[in-house]
């Protein structure tokens, strides 16, 4: 008995690490980019480059769907196109199926900055079948996502920075709880405790962008 | 806090039979918001690919009363005994806001029908009243197939809970409104389902917005909050319109799931 309030104390400090860590990890980050001012864009997007992203079984908690995650930075594609402004942008390869799915772009933030997304639905050639505009991504969270259903003829999937919203900032009053172990007397026991923060993000070309594609759920 | 809190509660006298139902029912109503995490998987809705011009607006389900909940208490850690304490607490909480919410005359429920109304009806669509009661808060289990003026779909709305949550018991904490609703559109010909989401205004929970997969999220309005309960109770015009805008804004995005 006496050797195991050493061994609470451990786990209390590492519990306390790890939130810690945790709160740490959602602020630090490079600048947002808010300026393309210095970069030499392409006016057409490159396709070569195209990220596969696979159609994922995504059932049960074993096997969540993960998608595939681009961080865009100063160095990403960058794309100007004849009546438009400056944009980073990457471009996905969409699973080949007969049958629809759904696709989710999700734009997480990096350090105080939130890439701004907008995104485009091509063809095998390039050309624009549909457009997602940047007012179809919702919050979830943190993250600005969109879900959308597969289209046939919808090969590649163009997820851009949305220039009339970048350098715009968007605060976010966050309330969470928190669960931690303490210890007495050789009993554990549970405390729970909430905390609230302000988070203020800038909408930037920079950020991290998720594609995920997925079966479309069973509701009935 | 601790034991000012407690201390207060243990000089009550014993509870009556009444008092003891209201705090069984405001203990149904945390595990109702605590039901509220159950989301459903979300189904865009692709308006490009279905004819939906009149929608058939399904009376929206909502719980008894609105609930006034503390995301986490010091009760929490002690067990039912504890549980037992905060539920009595929450339903003096709720039976106060209720006085509240009836002295401002507000009902959040017509609120939320109208703005849905008007929301849809700036998107273009048609909304067509369907009057349906439910036994249980979920989706309506059969839709008519014959309503007075024809529909192409219906939006079935799912309220899980509404009213003030406060992540805990700290001045750093405050109460800020909160609404949770679940909705649906099913095509009327063959109950398929064309759309299903959830959206929360002020989620709150473990790891709240950074986990928030799955579900849309509203951000709460920061000019209403209040450090106490008593607060809240002490400003009612404030209270209810607080509660007005995250109704509103709710209502709003569940129409913008059907741009």
């Amino acid at each position: 008995m006496r050797r195991s309030v050493p061994v609470a104390r451990v786990l209390v400090g590492l519990v306390s690490a790890v939130v810690l860590a945790g709160c740490a990890a959602g602020t630090s980050g490079p600048p947002p980019v808010v300026n393309l001012d210095a970069r030499i864009c392409a006016p057409g997007a490159d396709l070569t480059g195209a990220l596969a992203v696979p159609l994922e079984d995504g059932e049960g908690i074993l096997s969540p769907v993960k998608g595939v995650t681009v961080k865009l930075d100063m160095d990403a594609a960058c794309l100007k196109p004849p009546s438009g402004e400056k944009r980073l942008y990457a471009v996905f390869k969409l699973p080949d199926s007969t049958t629809p799915y759904i696709i989710t772009i999700a734009s997480e933030p990096v350090g105080s900055g939130l890439l701004s997304p907008y995104a485009q639905m091509l063809d095998e050639q390039g050309r624009v079948l549909r457009v997602v505009q940047r007012d179809s991504f919702m919050f979830h969270g943190a993250a600005l996502a969109a879900n959308l259903r597969s289209h046939p003829g919808e090969e590649y999937l163009l997820v851009a920075s949305d220039p009339a919203s970048v350098g715009q900032t968007v605060s976010q009053i966050q309330g969470a709880t928190q669960t931690t172990t303490s210890s007495g007397g050789g009993f554990f026991f549970y405390v729970r405790t909430g905390s609230e923060t302000t988070r203020t993000m800038t909408y930037a070309h920079s950020g991290s962008v998720t594609v995920k594609a997925a079966p479309v759920p069973k509701a009935n | 806090m601790t034991t000012a809190i407690y201390g207060a509660v243990a000089g009550r006298r014993p509870m009556s039979v009444p008092r003891m139902s209201r705090v069984v029912g405001a203990l149904a109503l945390l595990a109702l918001g605590l039901a509220a995490c159950a989301r459903v998987p979300e189904i865009p809705f692709d308006r490009t690919a279905n004819v939906v011009k009149t929608i058939g607006l399904v009376t929206p389900r909502f719980p008894d009363s609105a609930s006034v909940i503390l995301a986490s208490t010091p009760g929490q850690s002690f067990g039912l005994i504890g549980a037992l304490i905060d539920g009595a607490m929450q339903s003096d909480r709720d039976s106060r806001f209720k006085a509240v919410l009836e002295q401002q005359s507000f009902s959040a429920q017509d609120k939320f029908q109208q703005a849905v109304t008007v929301g849809l009806a700036a998107r273009g669509y048609s909304v067509v009243s369907v009057p349906m009661t439910r036994d249980k808060a979920d989706f309506v289990a059969k839709y008519p197939t014959d309503t007075g003026p024809p529909v192409d779909a219906y939006l079935d709305l799912v309220t899980t809970a509404y009213g003030y949550i406060a992540a805990g018991v700290r001045d750093s904490t405050p109460y800020r409104p909160n609404f949770v609703v679940k909705a649906r559109l099913v095509r009327a010909t063959d109950s398929t389902v064309l759309m299903q989401d959830t959206v929360i205004y002020n989620p709150i929970g473990p790891g709240a917005l950074q986990g928030a997969k799955g579900v849309v999220t509203v951000a709460p309005d920061p000019q209403f909050q209040f450090t106490s309960f008593d607060l809240l109770a002490s400003d009612p015009a404030k209270a209810a319109m607080g509660l007005d805008v995250a109704t509103v804004q709710t209502a709003q995005t569940v129409c913008d799931l059907l741009r």
